[in-house]
């Protein structure tokens, strides 16, 4: 299915076909830097020349052609080690390359690394065949070869079909199916979390928001608004909890002219005493989030106390007075989009 | 029936998917051993199918088991039409056999097909109930053990060496089979890899039969190839070292305190010497069930735990047994190499070496008194018509051939005074119809009887043939007296403890000077000044222990090219022989000048190997070059020229500057600097050191004169000449490197931990319009080396051992060689300090003492006592460090030995066949992408074999054949490999209970230990 891999002949065949140089180890040691450059979608007339950029010619005594030899030892040991590296459980069984454990850990994480630009055109988008193929356009606009962006969007489309049904932790189920580490495994949650809840990340409006942004927000809620959160019963931790969604859109009364007006007052009212004049009138006059904000120049702490009596106003109006439960929804809402929003809160 | 086979399929995982709807497989197995043929149920729409399935038995005869392997067969099922192959495995059963062998072959196999490789693994079950059979006129040879190892193996005592045995097999070839033309490339290369395995077991088994015949047990220093003819056929060629071994009961490791050895090889024997005799499990021969018969309680007992107390106690064993000479007081306690299946084997005390047909011996490594003066090299070499060959499927033709060779070898052994050949090896060239059989070894004088076998004799009832052969043996000596004295210090040596280490009279020539058939430059020995010795040196074998070498020593390579017209039939194969002395000529040539650029006098474990093409011929000599303190210095090499000009006057003397320049600077960085021929002119060579001293033994008086004369002269008269100057000189090897072929570090140092093995597949294709000549073939091989060494430049400084180059020219434009090599650390400290670091009360001083005693004053080693003990906690600390350094699951090593481990016990003996092909090698990389994931592919069956007999690592692994043929047009690639090793399970330094439970947990979760076969089956669900 991803055949894209270095396999074809182009990209390993040394000067004549015909010549055979093969060096193959019991262990098979790994240069990471060669690694990386076979990660970043070099072909291996490029990575020779990378590598003969470093110095090392000089350093070493090689000879090029030796350094070519050796780029294509690796070269292939990458190539056949890709296979494994799709399914990483497999790299500590499989019999092919004796692989010491801690470079096996080395391979897994560097594979599965990704380019914040490219992740960040990707996010969003539906992990398409069709997409797929327009990752030139990515591979342009990021200048990162296509062959990484390829990787990467097969990368985050494999884990996304392991893990999208899977019941229970979205970041443990990510960890012990692709043995990557934490920080990374964050960051994949997010991308299912938002390929399997449609965000639509690909907003005119959210294009300053950078992926840590994206990963920190997915964290929160995948805290905070899945069944898992709440309930340590096992259940799909990509999906947003179902009857919290139900539920919230009590909270839409809010939305009614009458409850709104009250709940503007209120705020604005407990806002008096907090915010300088010309916030309070900027506030006032739209009550949209960010980027009003944005444009009238508040400072986070500004939005930050905002959005806390946004909040606890509620408390004042009736409605949610007459139903503690309502007030509970509202509070597990509010509670992560501050987060969410002051997050997003810059520049 | 005296056997059943038990076969249990347990799982699979990570097969390919075969279905690409469902993107699963319905996989089921197909077990097939002899014509009984067992298959599980399909495990549906799984990648990871658990069959679980019930233990299948087959009923068999023990020929069969030996002969036959059982072939596993995964399959995908299919409704409608026939299912197809995921792939297959060959087990060999003949480790199972092995009466205090492994008890069940269990663990995870990669799945194998010749046309898309490894795919997924499969986890099987083996094990074999034998029953006795007393059966005289039996076909099987059960039992007896084969070992790759050319020593004799750790923790066994080679109660008797029985000598050569030699065997072959002919077969047709299914590949030019006629059916071959109608059945599918898989078929044929299944049909192949079968009949591969087959006649190797028919071969082990006949082989077998021979060695029960002598009394043996087992089969050291064995060595198997395969000659693929073409349309004459396959033929296996089995030679070995028949032996009768006995397990020693305590563990090699423990450090003989009386006698200091300088490698671990030797320490393996000294120690069996003094182990002997012990009580010895083998005797229980239970009928029924070999798998109530565990192996040998203390085989299993780790290295470490051996305490002192017990070595001390073996010693005094050793105090009662008689002295040298041999009386035959009999103590008993009859133990021996008794094998249940065989009704009586009586200890048959060693045969006498004058009755043995072919005195060869196919060991390199060898026990203290066994080798008494070393002749030199001896070779034969016979070109032969394969489409001349009457009855190509009978064995007498290459029966006959080979029997001519051998006995031109024995000759030759003869002529130069000696009744052996030790280091002895057999190769095949084949080019279309003609062969070249080639044949060599060391000849020596030796001495059968060693301190172990004097003892198992004695130990026996009323046996007497003993004293013949000792009269014999005596009556030798008369001959030549150095060797009774010798042989007396020898057993001097094992009676006292401050003995002599080095015994310099294996250099004594074993001749008479003037009865040489060539002549040969002699000069006193320069240890005793006593008897004279040759000076230069070339063996088969690896350094002796009792050989004192001085500095270091390094690789050392001939390469010759020559072409030759074409040719059919018999007139090319008169070509061809015509021009071998001549190729064998410049090889010796380019040798001898080389030892001497590099400042030394002898060559170890030297291999010649001699190829034929269509219009070329290769020839390559590999070996490692050292100082021998007891050889004369090696003088300079000189340079002359006949067709003196005033032009070439002044070139001769700037090449012979440049050869000076060189030698003076190799002889520094190898330490090979006499201290008495510093600043020696050329022309003065050594005589005067040993002049004054009265021999003693009754060789000719030797003409000192007659000592220079021969001097090796380099002629340079033309501008071919001159491009010999320019071979002789290596380049340089890059810094943190040393190289050499020997399986032991050549020079005063160990080797501390293997740190890689790895293996080269290198082919070249020659401009056509160029000619290859011998400074391009030159220049192939410095590049492999330096290739080499940047590949591991991570790991300097470090040893690249055990290095070979094997040559084929597939092609007339094409030359290919496969090298395969052990790297490993080198410590400073010397073997035996190497063993006393893993016990850790062990008194360090003790050997550093005694070692120091043994050398004499004159060699500029003195001050190293100090420089051993200081830093001995320095080296506890950085072992310590490096236990927590990664160690591969599986240690694959070309070494009898594993650097920085101690061999525990023999799982069983691997010999493997594989066959790759592709049908799109562009898609893969081309043929080096091919040829890498093979080799690989390869690699990891190895270890998962090595992993299912309970072993940890494979001892004496080598590539014997690697034959690839390529037809580019089609995008075809055909390989074909045949690998062999011991299986070991070996203890590693320092390992603390700590490490090696950490590992067992972390490495090895798929591992299945074969004692504990029941309690897993247990716990299967």
């Amino acid at each position: 299915m991803y055949t894209w891999g270095i396999s074809s002949a182009g990209i390993l065949a040394p000067a004549n076909m015909s010549d055979i140089n093969v060096f193959v180890g019991n262990t098979s040691y790994i240069d990471p830097e060669v690694y990386q450059l076979w990660l970043d979608g070099l072909s291996a007339t490029d990575a020779v020349y990378a590598r003969q950029h470093t110095g090392i010619l000089r350093k070493t005594g090689a000879t090029r052609d030796m350094l070519q030899y050796d780029t294509l030892d690796y070269y292939r040991t990458f190539s056949m080690l890709e296979k494994i590296l799709h399914h990483p459980p497999q790299i500590a069984n499989q019999m092919l390359l004796q692989i010491p454990p801690s470079t096996q850990k080395m391979l897994i994480e560097k594979y599965y690394e990704f380019d914040f630009p490219v992740l960040r055109e990707i996010l969003g988008k539906k992990l398409s065949s069709k997409n797929r193929k327009d990752l030139d356009d990515i591979s342009e606009k990021t200048s990162i070869k296509l062959k990484s962006c390829r990787r990467q969007f097969d990368n985050f489309k494999r884990v996304f079909k392991v893990v999208e049904d899977m019941e229970g932790p979205i970041v443990k189920n990510i960890q012990s199916h692709f043995l990557i580490s934490e920080r990374l495994a964050k960051q994949y949650a997010a991308i299912v979390f938002f390929a399997n809840n449609r965000f639509d990340t690909g907003k005119k409006r959210l294009q300053y928001l950078t992926v840590p942004d994206f990963t920190h927000c997915a964290d929160e809620m995948i805290a905070n608004w899945t069944v898992g959160s709440i309930d340590s019963k096992v259940d799909i931790d990509a999906d947003i909890d179902r009857d919290f969604l139900q539920e919230l859109r009590d909270t839409k009364i809010l939305l009614d002219k009458d409850i709104s007006d009250i709940h503007r007052n209120v705020v604005c009212s407990a806002l008096q005493d907090k915010m300088s004049e010309k916030v309070y009138v900027d506030m006032e006059s739209n009550f949209k989030i960010i980027d009003p904000c944005r444009q009238t120049g508040w400072t986070s702490e500004n939005v930050r106390n905002f959005l806390e009596i946004y909040k606890t106003s509620c408390k004042q109006i009736e409605v949610f007075k007459r139903q503690p439960r309502l007030l509970r929804i509202w509070e597990r809402y509010m509670d992560t989009l501050t987060r969410c929003i002051l997050r997003m809160y810059h520049s | 029936m005296p056997g059943k086979l038990k076969v249990r399929v347990i799982a699979g995982r990570d097969l390919p998917v075969m279905d690409r709807a469902s993107e699963r497989a319905d996989a089921f197995v197909e077990l097939k051993f002899g014509n009984t043929t067992y298959k599980t149920d399909v495990y549906r729409k799984s990648l990871n199918p658990q069959w679980n399935s019930e233990w299948y038995k087959f009923e068999v005869d023990d020929e069969e088991l030996q002969d036959e392997p059982l072939q596993i067969r995964i399959m995908d099922y299919d409704t409608y039409s026939a299912h197809d192959a995921i792939g297959k495995l060959y087990i060999d059963l003949n480790p199972l056999l092995w009466k205090d062998g492994v008890v069940g072959i269990s663990g995870w196999f990669p799945i194998y097909d010749t046309m898309h490789g490894i795919r997924g693994e499969i986890n099987v079950a083996i094990r074999v109930e034998l029953f006795t059979d007393a059966n005289k006129f039996r076909e099987s040879s059960c039992g007896v053990k084969f070992f790759c190892s050319s020593c004799v193996p750790f923790n066994y005592t080679a109660a008797a060496i029985y000598g050569f045995v030699e065997e072959l097999v002919v077969n047709d070839d299914p590949e030019y089979q006629w059916i071959d033309k109608i059945r599918t490339p898989r078929s044929s290369n299944e049909a192949r890899q079968r009949l591969f395995s087959q006649l190797s077991g028919e071969l082990q088994r006949k082989i077998g039969l021979k060695v029960l015949e002598m009394g043996g047990n087992a089969v050291i220093g064995y060595n198997q190839c395969f000659d693929l003819e073409g349309e004459s056929g396959i033929v296996v060629r089995g030679i070995g070292t028949a032996v009768c071994l006995i397990k020693s009961s305590l563990m090699v490791s423990s450090p003989s305190s009386a006698s200091p050895s300088r490698d671990p090889l030797r320490e393996m024997w000294e120690f069996s010497r003094r182990k002997f005799p012990l009580t010895e499990d083998t005797e229980t021969a239970s009928p029924s069930s070999p798998t109530t018969t565990s192996p040998t309680k203390l085989s299993e007992s780790p290295t470490k735990a051996v305490p002192c107390v017990t070595r001390r106690a073996s010693d005094s064993d050793i105090t009662g047994t008689p002295t040298k000479g041999g009386s035959l007081a009999s103590s008993g306690s009859g133990s021996g190499p008794t094998k249940s299946a065989v009704p009586v084997v009586p200890i048959v005390p060693q045969s006498s070496i004058d009755m043995l047909e072919y005195p060869f011996f196919s060991i390199n490594h060898f026990p203290s008194g066994f080798l008494v003066h070393l002749g030199g090299m001896v070779t034969a070499r016979s070109v032969k018509l394969l489409d001349r060959i009457h009855n190509p499927d009978e064995p007498e033709t290459r029966d006959a051939w080979w029997t001519e060779i051998r006995t031109e070898i024995r000759s030759h052994a003869n002529a130069m005074g000696c009744h052996a050949v030790v280091g002895y090896r057999e190769t095949t060239s084949i080019c279309d119809e003609i062969c070249v059989l080639s044949a060599s070894g060391t000849a020596a004088v030796i001495n059968l009887q060693t301190d172990a076998q004097q003892q198992a004799v004695s130990d026996q009832k009323g046996l007497l043939t003993m004293s013949l052969d000792r009269k014999e043996f005596e009556k030798e000596k008369g001959h030549m007296k150095e060797t009774q004295s010798s042989s007396q210090d020898g057993a001097n040596a094992d009676d006292t403890s401050g003995e002599t280490l080095f015994k310099c009279s294996l250099c004594h020539i074993p001749y008479k000077e003037n009865s040489l058939p060539f002549p040969v430059s002699m000069a006193k020995c320069c240890k005793c000044g006593l008897s004279s010795v040759p000076d230069i040196l070339f063996t088969t074998i690896q350094p002796p222990h009792e050989l004192e070498i001085l500095g270091k020593g390094c690789l050392l390579q001939a390469r010759i090219c020559r072409t030759k017209r074409k040719a059919q039939g018999e007139a090319n194969a008169a070509l061809v022989s015509d021009a071998l002395p001549f190729m064998e000529y410049e090889l010796h040539r380019q040798l001898m000048s080389k030892l001497k650029v590099k400042g030394m006098n002898t060559i170890f474990d030297l291999r010649v190997q001699v190829n034929v093409g269509e219009t070329l011929l290769v020839g390559v000599a590999t070996g490692t070059a050292v100082y021998l303190s007891a050889l004369p210095p090696p003088t300079l090499l000189r340079v002359t020229s006949k067709g003196v000009t005033p032009n070439t006057g002044k070139h001769i003397s700037d090449v012979q500057k440049k050869i000076v320049d060189t030698t003076t600077k190799n002889r520094d960085f190898y330490g090979v600097n006499p201290p008495e021929t510093i600043g020696d002119s050329p022309e003065s060579p050594r005589v005067q050191n040993n002049g004054d001293v009265e021999p003693v033994d009754d060789v000719t008086e030797i003409n000192l004169s007659s000592g220079t004369k021969e001097t090796f002269v380099l002629e340079i008269d033309d501008t071919e000449d001159e491009g010999i100057v320019s071979l002789i000189l290596d380049p340089e090897i890059p810094k943190g490197f040393d190289l050499c072929s020997t399986e032991v570090y050549p020079g005063n140092k160990a080797l501390s931990k293997q740190l890689q093995m790895f293996s080269v597949v290198y082919r070249q294709t020659f401009n056509l319009l160029e000619t290859p000549n011998n400074r391009k073939l030159a220049d192939i091989f410095d590049k492999l080396i330096k290739m080499a060494c940047f590949k591991l430049r991570s790991m300097v400084p470090c040893c690249v051992c055990d290095l070979h180059f094997d040559v084929r020219i597939p092609e007339d434009d094409q030359i290919q060689i496969w090298l395969t090599a052990a790297v490993a650390s080198v410590e400073k400290r010397s073997y035996e300090q190497q063993l006393t670091g893993k016990a850790p009360s062990d008194s360090d001083l003790q050997f550093t003492m005694e070692e120091l005693s043994d050398q004499s004053s004159h060699i500029p080693f003195t001050g190293k006592s100090k420089a051993h003990k200081l830093p001995r906690l320095e080296r506890r600390m950085q072992y310590i460090k490096d236990s927590a350094v990664y160690r591969p699951v599986v240690e694959i090593t070309p070494l009898c030995y594993v650097p920085g481990a101690t061999i525990d016990r023999y799982m069983g003996n691997i010999n493997l066949y594989f066959i790759r092909e592709s049908t799109s090698v562009r898609e893969v990389g081309g043929v080096s992408g091919f040829m890498h994931s093979f080799v690989s592919e390869v690699q990891a069956m190895i270890r998962s074999h090595v992993l299912a007999l309970g072993g940890n690592a494979i001892v004496a692994y080598d590539m014997i054949e690697c034959v690839l043929s390529e037809n580019p047009h089609k995008n075809q690639c055909q390989c074909l490999i045949n690998v062999t090793g011991d299986a070991v399970r070996v203890i590693h330094d320092l390992e603390l209970p700590s490490f090696s439970e950490e590992e067992s947990m972390e490495t090895c979760k798929t591992e299945t230990i074969p004692e504990n076969i029941h309690e897993k089956d247990s716990k299967e669900p």
